[in-house]
């Protein structure tokens, strides 16, 4: 009976495709939807679980987080190196880390740090050891999957944090690779790890150990034409980026970035509060991208519907046929059913592969997406439960069709010549 | 009104078809009325009759799809006109196979998924090699893997009647297989119907108004034009 159905859908083939480019479409914008919410909750989630806040340049906090958290926008700006002292004074404050930004190597984006940066992400070294000296680099799992990079392997740099930044490289000063860092699924993947003074070096920023008494040299003046430029450069002092905070104890949620807010220059931001922030804004569109896929479910079952009813009406001398040659009422409701289950199954699967083969497609066009950490290759449960969903449509779809099928009267229709 | 015309009773045979005292009418129209006939097996027996009389109802009777409004039918010893839709389902999966008028090949499949597919509908696990076997034996071997519309009439005909005989039925109701043929064709379509039913050990009712078929066969039942209300 399988093969029956199976030659009917194909027998007409125009109609079979429609209806499960129709549903398809509802399935893969149903997966597409989770896959990119969910996605993204788990790299905000995950890119921020031991950084409690973020201390930068005044501007946007949401922009202040996206570039020192997720590196994923451009930097507010710079702040003084004295802060990272004081923030290290401050009781309230288990760890300060600091971050120097301004730099790439084919897109992916150098980080002036300390070595303690690789614990605060939960990273472990894959290969050779942590940066020591300046100009050794650790790169992210994924920096090198793309690009290659072995241990010992020599680099430049290049201003900025584009990909085609590269005509003001850092010719004098190359980097190497001493280490890389396993797989995490963090922001950390997609990162070259050294040390500020690396940073500072690159750039022929003087700087000593004591912090906040860096003076410029030799760099401010390369390349500074454009305003953006600009911004994404280290100013003339031996400045960093941002500080990436974690709290002594709950309580300093509260009390420390009001104070530095309200205290001082700098700007203090919650990635937890910004991430949730910035999920928010993104609800009322997946909210009515949602509707939209299930308005288009209810599209592919009413024609699934419409192609049953009418297939069975045409098929009432083959049905008949088959009561004739032995099959029971059952069965015959059955083919039905299951010409519907098959119609909606086969959509479900187009869909499936419609919504990891455009995250596929659209990870390896567009840096937004690869840099927003969005694999194609990652499952989730409710993804069967949206196969699901779409089969029981077709299910449903197919059971009046099959129900009104049974109750034919035989004997007139077998009389019909 | 249709009447009975001979009946063959055989003891200690179980008769391939049995009607016993039918009665079968719509409203006030009587259709059939004490109507008997039996079958014995391997028997084969020419049910003829014009238009509206009866013909088709008597069909639908045997093969189960209605009940006689009195009266008992039995195919292959089983009651088929009592019971549960189930058990009279299982009756004629078992015993009857029906080459129709509008041979009603299923388009969707080749004519050898057609034999296979009765056969499996029949209950039974008969081999594409059977199938071809039958195909061969009704000379168009050749369309095995054609679909109906890429037959000509006398094909599709045959191939409706290898589909019917795949089944192995007990017995073989052939509607009307010669209505639309000249006489030669007619004769032939009569002759192996005949010949096919004997080879493999097949009753056969043919039901037609074709007064052409009357010589082939030594056993006629007649049934006459009802006039509503009563019997002629």
């Amino acid at each position: 009976m399988i093969r029956l159905v199976l030659a009917y859908l194909a027998e007409r083939k125009l109609t079979t495709a429609l209806n499960i480019l129709l549903l398809a479409i509802s399935v893969g914008m149903l997966i597409l939807l989770l896959q990119s919410t969910r996605q993204l909750e788990e790299r905000f989630l995950d890119g921020a679980e031991n950084i409690d806040l973020v201390v930068g340049a005044k501007g946007s906090p949401l922009q202040l987080v996206l570039s020192s958290v997720y590196h994923l926008d451009q930097p507010t700006g710079n702040i003084p190196r004295t802060a990272l002292a004081e923030l290290r004074g401050n009781p309230m404050v288990s760890s300060a880390i600091p971050l120097a930004l301004g730099d790439n190597f084919r897109g992916f984006r150098i980080v002036g740090t300390e070595p303690a940066l690789v614990d605060l992400y939960a990273a472990e070294l894959a290969a050779g050891r942590g940066f020591a000296q300046s100009a050794e680099v650790v790169i992210g799992a994924e920096v090198a999957a793309a690009t290659g990079a072995a241990l010992g392997q020599l680099f430049i740099g290049s201003h900025g944090f584009a990909e085609d930044g590269g005509e003001q490289g850092h010719d004098a000063t190359p980097f190497v690779v001493v280490g890389i860092l396993a797989p995490t699924g963090k922001p950390v993947d997609r990162l070259i790890l050294t040390s500020m003074e690396s940073v500072w070096d690159v750039h022929g920023i003087e700087h000593s150990d004591t912090e906040g008494s860096g003076s410029q040299h030799g760099h401010s003046e390369a390349g500074q034409s454009q305003a953006a430029d600009d911004m994404e450069h280290h100013s003339s002092d031996a400045d960093i980026t941002a500080i990436l905070v974690s709290y002594r104890s709950p309580a300093a949620a509260v009390r420390l970035p009001a104070s530095i807010n309200r205290d001082t220059a700098l700007q203090a931001a919650s990635p937890a509060r910004e991430s949730t922030r910035l999920l928010t804004l993104f609800e009322p569109a997946i909210e009515a991208l949602s509707l939209l896929g299930l308005l288009l479910g209810g599209a592919g079952a009413f024609a699934i519907f419409v192609t049953l009813w009418n297939a069975v009406r045409a098929r009432e001398g083959d049905l008949a046929l088959l009561r004739v040659m032995g099959a029971n009422r059952a069965s015959i409701f059955g083919t039905v059913l299951l010409e519907g289950v098959i119609i909606a199954l086969l959509s479900a699967l187009a869909g499936l592969l419609f919504a990891h083969g455009l995250l596929w497609f659209a990870s390896q066009s567009y840096r937004s997406v690869a840099e927003a950490g969005i694999s194609p290759f990652r499952f989730y449960p409710e993804e069967v439960w949206i196969v699901a969903g779409a089969v029981m449509v077709g299910m449903v779809a197919a059971l009046l069709p099959a129900w009104h099928v049974t109750r034919n009267n035989l004997a007139p229709i077998l009389d019909r010549n | 009104m249709p009447r009975l015309t001979d009946a063959t009773d055989i003891p200690d045979v179980v008769p391939a078809l049995n009607l016993a005292n039918i009665h079968h009418g719509y409203g006030e129209v009587s259709i059939l009325r004490d109507f008997n006939l039996s079958m014995a097996p391997g028997q084969q027996r020419l049910l003829i009759g014009p238009s509206g009389s009866g013909k088709s109802t008597l069909i639908n009777l045997i093969c189960g799809f209605l009940r006689p409004d009195r009266g008992t039918i039995r195919v292959a010893g089983k009651l088929i006109s009592e019971g549960s839709e189930a058990t009279r389902d299982a009756v004629r999966k078992a015993h009857i196979a029906v080459v129709f008028q509008a041979l009603r090949l299923v388009s969707a499949i080749d004519i050898s998924a057609n034999l296979l597919l009765a056969a499996r509908l029949a209950g039974l696990r008969s081999s594409r090699q059977e199938a071809l076997g039958l195909l061969t034996e009704l000379g168009i071997a050749d369309k095995a893997h054609a679909r109906p519309h890429q037959l000509s009439h006398g094909e599709a005909q045959r191939a409706a009647i290898a589909r019917a005989l795949i089944a192995q039925p007990a017995l073989l109701i052939a509607d009307e297989p010669t209505s639309a043929l000249d006489q030669t064709n007619a004769e032939n379509v009569g002759a192996m119907l005949l010949r096919l039913a004997e080879a493999h050990g097949t009753s056969l009712l043919i039901a037609t108004h074709d007064d052409r078929l009357r010589p082939f066969f030594p056993a006629v039942t007649e049934l006459k034009s009802t006039v509503e209300g009563s019997a002629q």
